[in-house]
């Protein structure tokens, strides 16, 4: 229980770290990189239902992202939703 | 970019569940997470509008996901297709003039500016500064300002419609024919002489209210899905939902709410109308006029027993002019007339008003069904009465409601579109933006096609859609198109308007609705749109730019505009570059959108003042009037029907299609498959003919001005629809109706009663 609770902490704090090493990211991004390096969520659906935010924003966060060369990719969209479902490339 | 810095990966995302309060937390203000880029884009809207129909939107930016076209709409514009400079050098101009609207737009994306070639009749890439620059020097080098004619589509944003409105002004001429031109052009007039304001008064809210809703001339479940859901929802709570439409729409008589899962899962729908009638094409005015004659009848009754009055009579009083003559033209109609007129029977418009009389709230919706027809005005203008005798307007949970086709298509009459501008708007530009504005009226849709004709019109260009393609007499538009100096056709996707070079001709493609429009600091654009509902709310792109040679309408306008009228008067290049400046710029020259960047940011937006949905008055008379008109002497259907052989034709989309574009060859509420052009029709009708279900025929307008008008090779689906009334889709069916037939007052094409026969293929 505890560690659930502390669990978003400990998310937004990675969120904080990850943002401070690259400031071009903005907030959603850089949850967007932590939830998918800790395999949270591995496709915007997933990721916006899991954080409580628009499908709609997160698709465009993650399209900013990956248009910005971020260290997402993008193998997979539905035609019907658009949920996207992308995987993490480190260098 | 990051490197692995987790370290250790969790085991089960499960465990994560608590991370709904971080989605909040990232997004808000003031989060230690939040810098300024953050702040930015956290106010903005939470997705786009969806590029497809004007329905009001109660999660705005996330609805697209669930409407059945509105992911057509998206998933057509966001095609991994792209018709690149290598696309245009293969396929000559003549060549690609021989492929269907739908063959056409399969190409995808355009992807460059292209000038066209004569001497290769071909499309080649051309550099966005020399097209402008060709552009700019073209326009000022015509005989005036007047020579040209500016269309716009619905789907341009209130930022694109209001600077390109502003250009065409500051370079001098009104010539604004426009798409609504020819949908709810008699909307607008109708309302504006009823109750002063040519919009609907109704917001989404009202819809869960409502007592009884009447649906007339519309089919939501093709054109506008997301109203099916409001209407279920009403149908669910016990709220009658009565419909007037001649074809028998599947969608309107039972609906499976996508939103609904469970519904879905189980295969299960929900009933939506409670009455359905099928008035003959053009009937509907009659109809309504048997239900106001069935309410004064009911009225007298009540009066006569001593039993609380059916009108409202303390809204008639203090709110309307023209009762009395009112009363007076329904009574001089009789039963067979309205009968004959209307197609339906006595006892069937009866038991509708009975409906409306048992109805404490009341809302009305309407479409092209009503607008699209010779006496469009005068239909617009007897609903309203209806709905003026027992105060159905203004008040929660009642009104009157146009159903806007296109996205933004009441958005750009608001910000300026306007061939006939209110003198008030042109007053305000001047003092704003310091320039003379013109103050003659300009071209609409049919006045700008007839100055085409006639040479006067020397220039078009196209803000979106496909010009040619949506207007009546589509052969004749396209002799016009082809003598103009010069065509500029601003596009996502080439159509055939782009095939109708003109001297010098342009295609400049365009930014679509769903992707991100990013200005010179890397910060993603908003635009905004409002809404059947009068709702102004913003929309920013989610996907990447289909190709990095496109530009934004208002970067194309803007471009265009300093080419042409120079930088004394606005400077276009800022404005295109932070859409927050022409905003600001609305917000000081049209009413009601004062603090527009800051209201637009809120969830949903905001709603434009309409002085109707709270009972003022802004007519001559200061009231709500009433309309005291006879019936049309004869509509189409009536007089097809001396003549053997003889119909009244409607045009109207398939489910797989929206406006001009073609998503799919289906039409599967309807039961057609892999074909468009299609006739239904009556069974007894076609037996009449000599035909058969799968015959193929030629279609003849009959009109009287000596032009030859054929639809060749139609085939015939025998369907649900009344007797001397037929049906097909448009834009095949476009070059039947006549340029020379437009609406009373509103010159709206009457593109649902042309009157036709058939031809045998072999004596074609």
């Amino acid at each position: 229980m505890n560690e659930d609770r502390d669990q978003p902490e400990r998310f937004l704090s990675l969120v904080a770290e990850l943002q401070a090493k690259d400031p071009r990211l903005t907030a959603v991004q850089a949850a967007l990189i932590v939830a998918a390096e800790a395999e949270i969520a591995l496709d915007s659906r997933s990721f916006a239902r899991l954080l409580g935010v628009a499908h709609a924003l997160v698709l465009r966060e993650l399209n900013a992202l990956v248009a910005t060369g971020g260290p997402l990719r993008i193998v997979k969209r539905e035609a019907r939703t658009l949920r996207s479902f992308y995987v993490i490339e480190h260098p | 970019m990051t490197g692995s810095f987790i370290g250790k990966k969790s085991s089960a995302a499960g465990g994560w569940g608590a991370l709904k309060s971080c989605g909040k937390r990232l997004l808000e203000s003031g989060s230690p997470l939040t810098g300024a880029r953050t702040m930015l884009k956290a106010n903005q809207p939470d997705g786009f509008d969806c590029p497809g129909c004007a329905w009001g939107d109660p999660e705005h930016g996330s609805s697209f996901e669930f409407c059945e076209n509105g992911v057509k709409a998206v998933s057509w514009e966001a095609t991994e297709k792209r018709a690149t400079p290598a696309f245009f050098a293969a396929n000559k101009v003549s060549e690609l003039r021989k492929l269907s609207d739908y063959e056409l737009e399969l190409n995808g994306r355009l992807t460059h500016p292209m000038r066209y070639d004569a001497a290769s009749d071909r499309y080649l890439p051309v550099a966005w500064e020399d097209a402008f620059a060709e552009i700019g020097g073209i326009l000022k080098g015509l005989d005036g300002p007047d020579r040209a004619e500016f269309y716009t589509s619905g789907r341009a944003s209130n930022e694109a419609a209001y600077l390109y409105q502003l250009f065409v002004r500051v370079y001098g001429t009104n010539n604004f024919p426009d798409c609504s031109n020819m949908c709810h052009e008699a909307s607008g007039v109708a309302l504006k002489q009823a109750i002063g304001v040519g919009k609907g008064t109704v917001l989404l809210e009202d819809f869960e209210k409502a007592d009884a809703i009447f649906v007339i001339g519309q089919n939501p479940g093709t054109n506008h899905p997301r109203m099916l859901g409001d209407l279920r929802r009403a149908a669910m709570r016990g709220a009658d939902v009565v419909v007037f439409n001649p074809v028998r729409e599947k969608g309107l008589e039972r609906f499976s709410d996508p939103q609904d899962k469970i519904e879905m899962l189980r295969g299960g729908s929900t009933e939506i109308a409670s009455q359905y009638y099928q008035p003959r094409l053009g009937g509907d005015m009659a109809a309504v006029r048997g239900m106001a004659k069935a309410v004064f009848a009911a009225e007298d009754a009540a009066v006569a027993a001593g039993l609380p009055s059916v009108l409202d009579h303390e809204f008639l009083s203090e709110h309307c002019v023209g009762l009395t003559d009112y009363r007076s033209a329904v009574d001089a109609t009789s039963w067979a007339e309205i009968e004959d007129q209307s197609g339906l029977s006595r006892d069937e418009i009866e038991r509708a008003a009975a409906v409306y009389m048992r109805a404490e709230k009341v809302i009305c919706t309407w479409a092209m069904g009503v607008t699209q027809h010779l006496h469009s005005v005068a239909t617009i203008r007897e609903i309203s009465n209806f709905m003026f005798l027992r105060g159905n307007i203004g008040k929660p949970g009642a009104g009157l409601c146009p159903v806007r086709g296109h996205s933004n298509v009441q958005g750009d009459r608001t910000v300026g579109i306007n061939e006939k501008p209110p003198a008030a708007f042109l007053d305000a530009l001047e003092k704003h933006f310091g320039f003379r504005a013109p103050r003659t009226d300009g071209h609409n849709v049919l006045a700008a096609i007839g100055a085409m004709l006639d040479g006067s019109a020397q220039a078009f260009i196209g803000l979106g859609g496909n010009f040619a393609r949506a207007t009546p007499d589509s052969a004749l538009v396209e002799t016009a198109m082809r003598r103009m100096k010069l065509t500029v056709n601003i596009a996502t996707k080439p159509n055939h308007s782009h095939l109708m070079p003109g001297e010098v001709s342009y295609i400049l493609p365009c930014l679509g609705r769903t992707e991100m429009d990013l200005n010179s600091l890397g910060n993603s654009q908003l635009v905004t749109v409002e809404d059947s509902m009068s709702m102004v709310h913003g929309s920013a792109g989610i996907n990447r730019p289909a190709s990095p040679h496109l530009l934004s309408e208002v970067g194309i306008i803007a471009g265009i505009a300093e080419a042409t009228v120079g930088t004394d008067v606005v400077r276009w290049a800022a404005l295109a570059d932070d859409y927050d400046l022409i905003r600001d710029h609305i917000g000081a020259t049209i009413p009601g959108f004062e603090n527009f960047n800051a209201r637009v940011r809120k969830p949903r937006g905001f709603h434009l003042p309409n002085t109707a949905s709270h009972r003022e008055w802004s007519t001559p008379a200061g009231k709500a009037c009433f309309a005291a008109v006879a019936l049309p002497q004869e509509t189409v259907h009536q007089r097809a029907r001396k003549g053997g052989g003889r119909f009244a034709l409607q045009t109207f989309r398939s489910h797989d299609q929206y406006n001009t574009t073609v998503y799919g060859l289906d039409d599967r509420y309807r039961g057609v498959y892999g074909e468009r052009q299609v006739i239904f029709i009556h069974p007894e009708d076609l037996k009449d003919i000599g035909a058969e279900a799968g015959d193929r025929m030629d279609v003849v307008t009959d009109y009287d001005d000596g032009i030859s008008r054929v639809a060749q090779d139609f085939r015939f689906v025998p369907y649900d629809i009344p007797r001397g009334s037929i049906a097909g889709y448009y834009p095949e069916l476009n070059v039947l109706v006549p340029l020379g037939s437009a609406g009373e007052e509103s010159d709206t094409p009457t593109s649902k009663s042309i009157m036709v026969s058939f031809r045998r293929r072999e004596a074609a």
